[in-house]
């Protein structure tokens, strides 16, 4: 897109002509101003403010142009299909085998995820949250931290004891806190450092014990 | 329409370009990134300067976002079965 140019006596003037004519917002753009205005000095010599006002791509033209070239670096032709939701952009990948999607334990999505993010950041001075999925990865992988999760609250209750779970990452734990929590019988906690936290589920004393 | 490509025509992948997309699409000052990359018994070092005050966001918080950036490399590299290294200098 090359915008539109527009002239005015003063660049305030020509750019609010450009946005009139686009039919955008003053944060929507980027103005690049072509030539500065001079007033007519005697009559003569005087010229008018040029701006080019540009339309700023929104950040699902971002991530979804950034993670084409990156896998088109890659050897594959993806189609990235972009999701605005309140707490970021969800990305979805096809057209690729999704092995070369996903990766070993889904470590493709976790890096285009992180890059990703970061590239936003970058481009538009602000963090924006980034999910990536590909064949229903994300819901599956989900779907394994849950059971696990309620087989171990059951494990706790049944034992009487405090059951520690594997080290996860933030969004894991999340889930898995998530999906405990509105089980009356148990409470869950996180606990350790960086790449040792994990979460922890421990009965409630008040629990009924399971027969 | 425009004359695109066929889909066949799809470029191979380019570890060494991806980085340097990759390192360019996360800094603050893409002009300062410069990569180089040499091969020898099939192993592809890619050594990646940037402007010195930007040297740890690229490497990220324990490592995260140069993590991210050797898992893609790998992938790239993967059919010549190649194995990569990335280095980031300032």
């Amino acid at each position: 897109m090359n915008g539109v140019e527009a002239s005015g006596r003063s660049v305030e003037e020509a750019v609010q002509r450009a946005l009139a004519e686009m039919g955008a917002a003053r944060d929507d753009v980027d103005v690049e101003v072509l030539q500065d205005p001079r007033p007519a000095l005697l009559g003569f010599g005087g010229r008018e403010a040029r701006v080019r006002v540009t339309r700023r791509p929104s950040p699902a033209d971002v991530a979804a142009a950034f993670v084409a070239q990156v896998f088109e670096l890659m050897g594959h032709r993806v189609e990235v299909e972009v999701a605005e939701r309140d707490e970021g952009l969800s990305l979805t990948l096809a057209g690729a085998p999704v092995r070369a999607l996903v990766g070993r334990g889904g470590e493709m999505l976790d890096a285009i995820e992180v890059l990703t993010a970061l590239h936003l950041q970058r481009r538009l001075g602000r963090r924006v949250q980034v999910a990536v999925d590909a064949a229903g990865y994300r819901a599956q992988q989900e779907k394994t931290l849950v059971d696990a999760a309620r087989e171990a609250a059951d494990r706790a209750v049944r034992e009487g004891t405090a059951v520690a779970l594997d080290p996860m990452d933030p969004k894991q734990r999340r889930v898995v806190h998530l999906a405990l929590r509105d089980d009356p019988r148990v409470t869950t906690a996180s606990e350790g450092e960086d790449e040792h936290r994990h979460v922890v589920i421990i009965p409630r004393e008040d629990a009924p014990a399971r027969t | 329409m425009p004359a695109g490509r066929p889909e066949a025509a799809m470029a191979p992948a380019d570890p060494r370009r991806l980085v340097e997309f990759l390192v360019r699409g996360v800094v603050e000052r893409p002009e300062a990134v410069s990569v180089r990359a040499s091969e020898r018994d099939r192993l592809l070092v890619v050594e990646v300067r940037v402007a010195p005050d930007e040297v740890g966001k690229v490497i990220g918080r324990r490592g995260r976002v140069v993590g991210a950036i050797r898992t893609l490399a790998k992938a790239a590299a993967a059919p010549g079965r190649r194995r990569v290294m990335v280095e980031i200098l300032g």
